[in-house]
């Protein structure tokens, strides 16, 4: 077993820029370097925080579906046996959890679809643009 | 010759196609590649020619990059544009021949002297490259582009379809290469769908990329060379200062356009320049077409990257990093509860 997986990543990082980078012989291999450093970094962050940030964003889609669904908007997904949330059962992988964040978008942007321009679903409206804020924040690389 | 050169190939192939080419001596006293160069792979070179010192740029197609545009277009604009009183480089060759290089390329004259930084610029500096950046835009906008030969270039759209044919564009990038779905772009194309602006005030070469970043300037001096003109075509002048406003590059200073003016200065002095006035409404959607467009692009960047067809690292930087900070500014546009932080269309 690795232990901290992500903060070894950003050690490698780090040394890489530290070290390898000045020793390198052209401008353009130094650059190159250390911007895969740099990503390497973002890596690390994305291993460290990429489960919580998706399930963060899969609780709040499964309530805004829900919501919709309940306001009578027709989710065809839904209705289909689509999912809403992981079971429990398994690892919860990036793999994983993006599959389900992804079935979650698709659905969530069809209801945006339909609710976008309706008085009558305003509240629905406001929470997806909410959310669609709160998701941009929450996956913002610090590089 | 392999898929990438190493720089003594770069070297030795173009030592002898520009002897070949000047039906001269030519010899390559000094190259580098040059880091950043997102649509093209670009050499720095410094020749003896008949004992006579000049640099020139050589640009070679990547096996993938951020604009999958076509190399004649760009080189067919910096040929067009020469003549006119906005600095490009003197376009010298373009060679489609893949036996030389491993790929095609053009090759332009050096802009001596030259760094494109704005972030180090003083104040001072910022205010002079300022104005003189939106001038240049704005007298791109007023130039007729078929006096020019760029119906020999591109091709020429109504008036009235300006904008629906930019989105169509833009809009089957992002479906085709989002590795993920993306609800901010969905809801952004529906928006501009609904909202198409009216006929262009006029037609006008629209450069595409037009940022700062993308022109060189002397430190103490003048911009020298606008440049990566690959997105090149003609349509609604606004598209272009849309582009050039894009909170994306000034994301730390939100308040100054491109880092370097107002954005009520910068409209000023286009406006002036280009002889038109600011539509407001019709802006406005050409502000939030300009993040979808960027987002295209760097979710383009992201595919590129992930299903191997690029390795460059400013791929993945582009799309990991950028996708998230344009959706965010996209966000901030369109959503009725933003703080509106980017200073964007209200």
């Amino acid at each position: 077993m690795i232990p901290y997986p992500s903060s070894g990543l950003k050690m490698l990082a780090g040394r890489v820029l530290s070290s390898v980078v000045p020793a390198l012989g052209t401008k353009f291999a130094m650059s190159d370097t250390a911007m895969l450093a740099m990503l390497m970094a973002a890596l690390a962050e994305e291993m460290e925080s990429g489960v919580d940030s998706r399930l963060a964003d899969i609780k709040t889609m499964g309530e805004i579906i829900l919501a919709a669904q309940a306001a009578g908007i027709g989710v065809a997904e839904l209705d289909s046996g689509a999912t809403l949330q992981l079971d429990g059962e398994g690892a919860y992988t990036l793999t994983r959890v993006n599959e389900l964040h992804d079935a979650l978008s698709r659905i969530l942007i069809s209801i945006h679809s339909e609710v976008e321009r309706s008085e009558e679903f305003s509240e629905l409206n406001r929470n997806i643009w909410l959310y669609l804020e709160a998701t941009s924040e929450r996956h913002k690389l610090a590089l | 010759m392999t898929a990438q050169p190493t720089l003594e190939d770069v070297r030795q192939a173009v030592a002898v196609y520009l002897s070949d080419k000047w039906q001269s001596n030519v010899e390559v006293s000094d190259i580098e590649q040059v880091f950043g160069g997102a649509s093209r792979e670009t050499y720095l070179i410094q020749l003896t020619v008949a004992g006579v010192c000049r640099g020139v740029v050589l640009r070679r197609d990547p096996p993938s990059s951020l604009i999958d545009t076509e190399r004649a277009l760009e080189y067919g604009a910096y040929g067009a544009i020469y003549p006119t009183n906005i600095p490009v480089p003197e376009p010298l060759f373009l060679e489609n021949d893949e036996s030389i290089l491993g790929a095609p390329f053009s090759i332009m004259g050096e802009i001596a002297n030259a760094v494109s930084a704005v972030a180090e610029l003083d104040d001072d500096g910022r205010k002079r490259i300022g104005e003189q950046k939106w001038r240049l835009l704005g007298d791109l906008a007023a130039m007729d582009p078929l006096a020019l030969g760029f119906d020999d270039v591109c091709r020429v759209p109504e008036l009235d379809r300006c904008a629906a044919e930019q989105l169509a564009y833009w809009r089957q990038v992002i479906e085709t290469d989002e590795i993920h779905p993306q609800p901010v772009a969905a809801a952004a194309l529906r928006w501009l769908e609904r909202n198409l602006p009216g006929p262009a005030a006029k037609l006008s070469v629209v450069h595409g990329d037009y940022r700062s970043g993308n022109f060189l300037f002397e430190p103490k001096g003048e911009i020298t060379a606008v440049l990566d003109w690959e997105m090149c075509h003609l349509g609604d002048p606004l598209e272009d200062l849309a582009w050039s406003l894009d909170p994306l590059w000034c994301w730390d200073n939100p308040q100054l356009a491109g880092n370097l003016l107002p954005h009520a200065e910068a409209i000023r002095i286009w406006e002036r320049a280009s002889g038109l006035v600011l539509n407001q409404k019709d802006f406005y959607w050409w502000r939030v077409f300009a993040a979808v467009k960027g987002l295209a692009i760097w979710v383009s960047s992201s595919e590129d990257f992930h299903n191997g067809a690029g390795k460059q690292s400013i791929l993945a930087y582009a799309g990991w990093v950028m996708t998230d900070r344009q959706t965010r500014i996209l966000v901030d546009y369109l959503s009725p509860f933003s703080h509106k932080e980017f200073g964007g269309p209200r």
